[in-house]
């Protein structure tokens, strides 16, 4: 079931208590995962780990998941990213970014551990900026 | 000069006495017999020329309409024709006016010395060009009905021409020009009649032709109905709207009574009963109740009709047409109107609801995974975290389409359809419904799947709900083959044993906002399904029963591989959500 290196996730949530419970649920599953609050944080936080997965909620405060995602893409451009969300607004926003030639792959909340488990352990390859 | 014109006046002797009888006779036949009044004038002025021996003669016209000379030129006899260009019309002369308003003859042996002659000014007389007149004979020809319609006037160069004789036989000629005149403006004012009703009944046609065409153009039946009697006269599409005979009166009430939705009794019978009250136009839409068991939505108006000089209504024409599609449309406008505001409130609970929600799982997960748990607790922790899928479930399907925004992948149908029915296996078994499952190892399709499960959730939820009104237990049973032919294909049979889909819905079952569930419906499910179905690049049929047995089978046929022009967000469900 694990992968024989440890893969980091950086997790981010405005809401601490869905971030701190998910990267709880990752470390049990085998991952090295860490959290964040906010966008700009997770720039930070990335510039320190390193990870190889971004898992981020989209609509947060001061700097959005999609903003953040394509600034930390810009320092760790294999680094895969998934993106969650419980709103349906977010679909607009998704698309904006895709115009601008990213392509995010978006999960809805609620979300169960294990299939995101699952689906974080059979995550391709980082697709390549069209 | 005095002798030979006195000789001439003489008596005609037997021999020309036959001679002018002869032409009397001749001259009544052909006016008899003519039917142009250019001849008939030209034989009368000739015959008189002959008969009285004159050596010129005119026929003038009295002039009946308004303005312009009162007396008009017609015709000359033994005179230059080129005159009738060239003298003015005759005036109201002294002269003139006892042959045409006093309708006397004048005879005159010398009109020269006649006290009548000469007074009317400026000419005072004959006109330059005149030919010299000394006898003068003026007959009017006078119409049955006592008018004057013109004039045989001759004339003599000589003295004492026109004998009482010669008078006589051109007063006869002048009767009978008259008789042939007057036939002749009769047989003209017959035809301009005929003509007159000819065109009349051309318009008529014209405009009972246009009435058709338009109402045929708005697909309008018309009807008419008489108080006293009750009775209404339908034409044909009248008829067929309102299932009754055309043209086989009916009564209102009656009629009313048969075909009229229950609910649209009292709007149509306030109608009538306010227009006829108030002598206004009447409107009223209804449903009528059809064979077929859907009611067709009509519109009936009309005016009233009221007794001769009262305000007493006696009766009503109108028209009623179909008005179905209108009403479905304004149904379903109403129906998507609703959807949007749902769908707007939905978006703002959505986010409220799925954070926590998502919390509330991961709790639930972390606790029941928690190796210092106890066993019991753990299972009443996996029965929470069962329900809190069914609840996550719930918020997708009803708060909000579900927006799938994965990319396509590699879904094994086998895990899918069995985690739907798992979701479902508290609602089964509260229903006494079971489920079997019967799938080929590793039905394995590449696609969306977030719409495949919903389309089987949907599908399967539909099942459940067929059991809804029967008390007896029911049976679920789902099948999935890889196909041989076409290959590269599966299929899954959802099938279950409830009370089947009535005949009359079956086609519309996939229609969007159709829904037989009034009040929790939002009648899109099976049109979303079909919509991921299609976009899957497969199809979805079903066959159905009602009576015993009964039941419905669902296939969904899907290929292996979907189309690869296929976007996974695509405009079908951004028209659902608009």
């Amino acid at each position: 079931m694990f992968k024989s290196a440890l893969q980091r996730i950086l997790v981010v949530d405005d809401e601490e208590l869905i971030a701190n419970t998910i990267v709880q649920i990752l470390n049990r599953s085998g991952f090295i995962a860490e959290a964040a609050y906010g966008g700009q944080e997770a720039i930070d936080a990335a510039r320190r780990i390193t990870p190889e997965i971004l898992l981020s909620d989209i609509l947060m405060p001061y700097l959005d998941g999609i903003e953040a995602a394509i600034e930390i893409q810009k320092f760790l451009p294999d680094i895969r990213i998934v993106l969650f969300s419980g709103q349906a607004a977010t679909v607009e926003i998704l698309a904006r970014a895709r115009a601008r030639g990213y392509n995010f792959e978006l999960l809805a909340k609620p979300l169960h551990p294990l299939q995101l488990i699952k689906h974080l352990q059979e995550l391709p390859p980082a697709p390549r900026l069209r | 000069m005095e002798v030979s014109s006195y000789n001439r006046a003489q008596p005609s002797p037997p021999s020309q006495n036959e001679e002018h009888l002869h032409l009397l006779v001749e001259t009544g036949l052909l006016l008899a017999s003519e039917r142009s009044l250019d001849v008939v004038i030209q034989a009368a002025l000739d015959a008189g020329l002959r008969l009285s021996g004159a050596s010129f003669g005119a026929f003038f016209y009295t002039n009946t309409g308004e303005g312009g000379d009162p007396y008009h030129l017609y015709k000359i006899v033994g005179l230059d024709p080129s005159l009738l260009d060239r003298l003015p019309m005759p005036g109201p002369t002294e002269l003139f006016d006892v042959t045409f308003l006093d309708q006397g003859v004048v005879r005159s042996p010398d009109i020269t010395l006649d006290s009548r002659y000469g007074h009317n000014l400026p000419l005072a007389g004959m006109p330059p060009g005149h030919p010299p007149v000394r006898s003068y004979l003026a007959v009017p020809v006078r119409s049955r009905g006592g008018n004057v319609l013109g004039g045989l006037i001759y004339g003599h160069p000589d003295i004492n021409v026109f004998s009482p004789f010669s008078e006589g036989l051109v007063a006869t000629v002048a009767s009978q020009a008259a008789v042939a005149i007057d036939n002749v403006r009769l047989a003209e004012s017959l035809t301009r009649e005929i003509a007159l009703v000819d065109a009349a009944h051309a318009l008529q046609l014209q405009t009972a032709s246009r009435l058709r065409h338009a109402l045929d153009s708005e697909q309008l039946g018309t009807w008419t109905w008489d108080r006293a009697t009750d009775l209404l006269d339908l034409d044909e599409r009248a008829a067929h709207l309102l299932l009754a005979q055309p043209h086989v009166p009916i009564s209102r009430t009656e009629l009313r009574h048969r075909i009229v939705a229950p609910e649209d009794l009292v709007e149509v019978t306030t109608s009538l009963r306010r227009s006829l009250d108030s002598g206004s136009h009447y409107s009223a839409e209804c449903r009528v109740d059809t064979p077929s068991g859907f009611p067709t939505w009509v519109s009936a108006s009309g005016v009233p009709a009221f007794a001769p000089g009262s305000s007493i209504v006696t009766g009503m024409v109108g028209t009623v047409r179909d008005i179905t599609t209108r009403k479905t449309q304004e149904s379903a406008l109403r129906q998507s109107e609703k959807l949007a505001a749902t769908g707007r409130l939905a978006a703002t609970i959505a986010h409220e609801i799925n954070n926590p929600l998502e919390a509330v799982t991961n709790l639930i997960y972390l606790s029941r995974t928690d190796p210092d748990v106890p066993r019991p607790v753990q299972r009443l922790l996996e029965t929470a975290d069962a329900e809190l899928a069914r609840v996550a479930q719930i918020a997708q399907q009803t708060l909000g389409f579900y927006r799938d925004t994965t990319l396509p992948g590699e879904i094994i149908l086998n895990e899918l359809i069995h985690s739907v029915v798992d979701l479902f296996a508290r609602k089964m078994s509260s229903h006494k419904i079971d489920c079997t499952l019967d799938l080929d190892p590793n039905l394995c399709i590449n696609g969306l799947r977030g719409e495949m499960r919903q389309v089987f959730s949907n599908l399967i939820v539909n099942a459940i709900e067929a059991f809804t009104s029967v008390p007896k237990p029911g049976h679920l049973h789902i099948r999935g083959r890889h196909l041989q032919r076409p290959c590269n294909h599966v299929s899954i049979l959802i099938s279950d044993d409830g009370t089947g889909i009535p005949s009359q819905v079956r086609d519309r079952i996939f229609s969007p906002f159709f829904t037989t569930k009034q009040s929790i419906g939002t009648g899109l499910g099976l049109w979303v399904t079909r919509g991921f179905v299609e976009k899957q690049g497969g199809t979805i049929r079903f066959r159905t029963r009602t009576g015993d047995p009964a039941g419905t089978i669902f296939r969904v046929f899907l290929p292996v591989n979907m189309p690869s022009s296929i976007h996974p967000t695509s405009s079908l469900l951004q028209d659902a959500l608009i």
